[in-house]
């Protein structure tokens, strides 16, 4: 096991922290793929046989 | 990563462009704000310790941003569709090169409709870079059930499979991750809460280097809220989420234990049909055990957006 690996990677994950975690509303607004989130569009099928589509954001895996 | 950043723009535009169906989506943002983080920068000293390196320890200035993202959709054969998404984005400061951050990611999925809900099924490929170095590259597989209320309230469940592969420097944090996660909507078109929106999830991080102390499982649930005022929309939000690894990490940093709470409020005023001003305001506070994972983080941005 590579020691100053290790640190290293300590030293991204903080980093990480402060730049992959982002709230939903952001990513609702924003699509912040970058901040750990993602969206994807439901389409829903009207009566009159139009296409409405819903926007569905989550944070990431 | 700066080209990949770029082609990912460019397969954002032809996604946008190739049909122009209402489906089509194609949307630019430029924002420009500020950034504070406390997290600590860690060195390691020539006889091998840990030390955390005294006056730099906080990550604070100016940030600007540009992101475009392109999705499309093509109806295949019956309930069946096809649609492609494209995201790029890149983050820069002048102050400090560590707050740089660079995104792309393209994204697949195919789509069975059934009724008001649907099953879908997407694998994604995400590249991130931190500091202008490459970082993460992260392909994954999704599976969700997602459906969508008359009135726009929304129930969907997702299981993701993925996995990270990493740069040179940080291989050992390559890892498998699975998750589960879900979302729950509500609308009140005519009340002074228009719409209440909560989510969770958990998730099972496994390293792929043998390192049990880079190994973690965590939970995660948000609730948001949306409502109008002074003529924008306006939504809040706050996100718990724990985290825990499973072994001691070395220089005996003891076994890793997360704590995350983010709240943000972001409001959008519309300036034209294609043209909005957002602007938003975020804070979080990651508590650790060991203290040196600790960040506080403060944001505030001021964006323009255009859609097509």
């Amino acid at each position: 096991m590579k020691l100053a690996s290790r640190i290293a990677s300590a030293a991204a994950i903080v980093l990480l922290v402060a730049a992959a975690v982002q709230s939903p509303v952001q990513a609702r607004s924003s699509t912040n793929i970058g901040h750990g989130t993602t969206c994807y569009n439901v389409p829903t099928t009207n009566p009159d046989g139009s296409i409405t589509w819903t926007r569905v954001c989550f944070k990431r895996a | 990563m700066r080209r990949l950043i770029a082609a990912c723009a460019a397969l954002a535009c032809a996604t946008a462009v190739t049909a122009a169906g209402d489906s089509a989506r194609f949307d630019v943002e430029a924002g420009a704000g500020r950034e504070d983080s406390s997290s600590p920068l860690l060195r390691l000293s020539e006889d091998g310790a840990l030390v955390q390196i005294v006056g730099l320890s906080r990550l604070a200035g100016p940030v600007g941003r540009l992101a475009v993202d392109a999705s499309n959709d093509w109806a295949l054969t019956g309930p069946l569709r096809l649609s492609l998404t494209a995201h790029g984005e890149t983050r820069w400061s002048p102050s400090s090169r560590s707050l740089n951050l660079g995104a792309a990611l393209a994204e697949a999925g195919l789509r069975w409709q059934m009724g008001t809900g649907s099953i879908g099924v997407s694998p994604s490929l995400l590249l991130l870079s931190v500091a202008n170095r490459p970082f993460r590259a992260a392909d994954s597989i999704r599976f969700d059930w997602s459906e969508v209320d008359v009135d726009g309230g929304m129930r969907a469940l997702r299981v993701e499979s993925g996995r990270y592969r990493h740069a040179a420097e940080y291989l050992d944090l390559d890892a498998d991750v699975r998750s589960i996660s879900g979302n729950r909507r509500w609308k009140f078109p005519v009340a002074a809460i228009e719409s209440i929106e909560i989510a969770a999830g958990v998730r099972n991080e496994r390293n792929r280097r043998s390192l049990p102390d880079l190994s973690n499982r965590g939970a995660h649930a948000s609730v948001e809220l949306g409502w109008k005022l002074a003529g924008g929309d306006w939504t809040a939000n706050a996100l718990w989420q724990v985290s825990r690894f499973r072994a001691p990490g070395p220089d005996g940093l003891g076994v890793r234990r997360d704590r995350f709470l983010a709240l943000d409020v972001t409001a959008e005023w519309p300036l034209s049909q294609r043209l909005a001003l957002r602007t938003s305001l975020a804070t979080s506070d990651n508590r650790s055990q060991p203290a040196i994972y600790n960040n506080r983080r403060h944001a505030v941005d001021i964006a323009l957006v255009a859609r097509w």
